[in-house]
């Protein structure tokens, strides 16, 4: 279960840049809720697992550079 | 040596100085390293996804391919001869390239069982693909042939990203990558841009999960097939590995083109057919008097219900072309008018893109408004006189794969306003 410092940001990376191209700019508009809400949940769970796998592995001492 | 003894070590300077920098610097080298080969190699996804955004029209998407397929190999070249880091991707392309043809042929055979339990054809996507990107209709091998090329393409496209972004191809990196990530961008864009006439229910999104974490197990494992046990096996070991894998790849393409060839026809027929025979012609309100000379009364009728669902359980609008109406008007007395009307066209939903719009277009077009002329010899009528109206209408009825010709009939008796 480890992370590296890349992988964790390229996680970040994409879920936020997904939501901010993508998903932003139709967050409010009608019949676009559940599916909004979908893909919120899978990047806050995306960003939650990878943060705490993060810090395992730094707590850990097996993060390579 | 005592302490004192000692040279004495100049203070390291501020921490607060260098992050920024080092964080700079680390994100051009991330961007020489992976975010530009990431991004060329992903066109064919971005391409897709700007049609869709209608940021650019999808011509525009197809250039933006074109220049990647010339910039990609100019780069790669460009970056294995600067690059001194080993662990860069562009070193190991060649063997992404390998492992990438595996996790997008996985996502669709996990999908063959929900085919069975839930009626879900998994490849009724590539029909828009196919449709959006050679004209072809959708529902025929010559829209599906070029949809399953490009849906291969997306899908490859995906998995070299992967392999491209992450430094460890881990079970993790490539569960949160491509089971959770990818999964709810797609649980976002398909129904929201992608599928028009749909109502994706739970079971779209439990599929979409499902098939996948099931594309990122086979992300992580194949790496580790190739990388560590495949120099382990016999000729015999790796002869079974090597069929196992083909029969793999094939299976999804072979089950959509055998579905699409033995079962899918038939049953588009039955469904159109059962739409068909529900369509009936009626009359709509009362008649009422058109000004001018000779008594001429107009006639509003309603044809439908046109909407029916698809065999991949779309929501669609029945065609009608060469519609001719005629009939008569009768009294007590006898025959007032005669009357005709014809349509060659009727509203469609054809040209709705946005999913948003499409429904409430199909509610207004599910029954269609023809208007009726009827003339005659006879004087005018008195409002609130009884008329007895008779018609026949001929037309042609069309789905999205068969069409018949159709004769309605009908009377009614109405009262003139």
């Amino acid at each position: 279960m480890v992370v590296d410092s890349n992988d964790f940001w390229t996680h970040i990376g994409l879920v936020v840049l997904a939501f901010a191209i993508v998903v932003a700019p139709r967050l409010f508009a009608p019949g676009h809720t559940v599916n909004s809400l979908i893909y919120i949940c899978g990047a806050l769970l995306v960003a939650t697992v990878a943060a705490a796998a993060r810090r395992r592995t730094i707590r850990r001492g097996e993060d390579v550079r | 040596m005592t302490h004192d003894a000692l040279p004495a070590v100049p203070a390291a300077p501020a921490e607060s100085g260098r992050p920024p920098i080092r964080a700079g610097a680390a994100l051009v080298r991330w961007v020489l390293q992976r975010g530009v080969l990431f991004v060329l190699l992903l066109t064919p996804v971005t391409a897709l996804l700007l049609g869709l955004l209608r940021i650019v029209p999808n011509r525009l998407g197809y250039l933006a391919l074109l220049l990647a397929f010339l910039a990609l190999p100019v780069w790669v070249v460009w970056r294995g001869t600067v690059s001194s880091d080993p662990d860069e991707p562009v070193h190991h392309l060649h063997r992404y390239a390998l492992y990438a043809l595996f996790p997008y042929v996985v996502f669709s055979v996990v999908r063959i069982p929900a085919f069975y339990l839930f009626a879900f054809p998994y490849w009724a996507p590539w029909y828009l693909f196919g449709n959006g990107a050679t004209g072809e209709p959708v529902g025929f091998a010559s829209s599906l042939v070029p949809g399953a090329v490009l849906y291969s393409l997306q899908g490859y496209s995906l998995a070299m990203g992967f392999y491209v972004l992450f430094r460890r191809h881990s079970l993790l990196n490539a569960t949160l990558y491509f089971g959770l990530f990818i999964a709810s961008l797609y649980s976002f864009v398909f129904p929201v841009f992608l599928m028009v006439g749909a109502r994706p229910g739970p079971s779209f999104h439990v599929i979409n999960y499902w098939a996948h974490l099931w594309m990122g197990a086979a992300a992580a494992f194949t790496p580790v097939l190739f990388g560590r046990l495949w120099p382990r096996l016999n000729r015999r070991a790796r002869t079974v590995v090597v069929a196992g894998l083909a029969v793999v790849w094939l299976a999804p393409y072979a089950f959509a083109f055998g579905q699409a060839t033995a079962w899918q026809p038939g049953v588009e027929r039955a469904l159109e057919q059962a739409a068909f025979d529900r369509v009936t012609l009626q009359l709509d309100g009362s008649p009422t008097v058109a000004a001018g000379g000779q008594p001429r009364y107009l006639l509003t009728m309603r044809l439908g219900p046109r909407e029916y669902q698809t065999y991949a359980h779309v929501h669609k609008a029945l065609d009608a072309t060469g519609i001719q109406v005629s009939g008569r008007l009768t009294d007590r007395t006898g025959t007032l008018a005669w009357c005709t009307g014809n349509t060659d066209q009727l509203p469609a939903t054809r040209d709705v893109r946005d999913p948003q719009k499409y429904f409430p277009v199909l509610d207004r077009v599910s029954y269609a408004t023809l208007t009726v002329t009827c003339t005659g010899p006879a004087g005018p009528v008195a409002p609130g006189t009884t008329l007895t109206i008779q018609w026949t209408a001929s037309m042609i009825l069309r789905g999205e794969r068969t069409s018949q010709p159709a004769q309605l009939s009908g009377s009614a008796q109405t009262v003139v306003a």
